[in-house]
């Protein structure tokens, strides 16, 4: 039998060290599940760069901002949703990293990273909220 | 628990190269003291650096930018950097990101040590 879906809601300070406590929550929860090693790594990478963007562009570092975090385990997908309290961005306009011209630039790469390992990624109408779905049938990138 | 990340740096002399040996996780809670063994190696005078991924489990984007710094700085001063052991999630993440093209992977430090 499939356990019972899990979720989630938790407020983050605008600080990185709060990541880890993000990451934990989602992974400890994670393994009720019968996900793969793969599946882990490819959470435990999207929601770390989508969080190191909230809190530092997003939230610009800001003690008097929060980052929110939910996220719904089941058997078949797991969906994470952070949201800042920034004036949001259009992601479609970061330059393409995998370019020949871009590849040895040094930033520009986690949202491309979060739609690599992602099955499916999509934002709110001003940019600030992203919600992320990995299927179990999807194969992240090896 | 994430595990902290732990730089090692290392030289070896025949042949001379400077070797940093990253374990745990390269996350952006890390990226200071990363930042800091990087600038390290920046400043030292061998001419091929590696750093070995052998005992990392994990690797953000920013610290990916960091490996492209010194990469660059290296490339300045006519000296080389080489990435050693990156476990198959890592690979996987470099392959992703077409950085292959930029850094030689090694399956390991003797691999990435050119013969005496």
């Amino acid at each position: 039998m499939s356990p019972q879906p899990i979720s989630n809601h938790l407020v983050l300070d605008s600080r990185f060290e709060e990541i880890a406590r993000a990451e934990q929550a989602i992974l400890d929860d994670m393994k009720k599940f019968t996900y793969a090693d793969n599946h882990h790594f490819a959470v435990k990478l999207a929601l770390e760069e989508a969080l190191a963007n909230a809190i530092k562009h997003g939230n610009n570092l800001s003690p008097n901002k929060q980052v929110t975090f939910d996220y719904r385990i089941d058997d078949h997908q797991i969906q994470l949703t952070v949201c800042d309290q920034g004036p949001g961005f259009a992601p479609d306009q970061i330059p393409d990293c995998t370019a020949e011209e871009n590849l040895d630039r040094p930033s520009g790469r986690g949202v491309m990273l979060i739609r690599a390992y992602m099955s499916d990624v999509s934002y709110n109408d001003s940019g600030n909220c992203l919600t992320m779905i990995m299927k179990k049938n999807n194969a992240a990138p090896e | 628990m994430p595990e902290p990340l732990q730089i090692q740096l290392d030289q070896h002399t025949a042949p001379p190269a400077a070797v940093a040996h990253l374990s745990g996780d390269a996350s952006n809670a890390h990226a200071e003291p990363l930042r800091q063994a990087l600038t390290q190696l920046k400043q030292d005078t061998a001419p091929l650096v590696i750093i070995d991924l052998a005992q990392l489990n994990f690797i953000a984007s920013v610290a990916i930018a960091q490996l492209i710094e010194l990469h660059l700085a290296l490339q300045q001063s006519g000296r080389q950097l080489r990435i050693a052991g990156a476990n198959q999630q890592i690979t996987g993440l470099f392959k992703t990101t077409q950085l292959v093209k930029v850094f030689p992977l090694f399956d390991n430090i003797a691999d990435a040590t050119p013969p005496r």
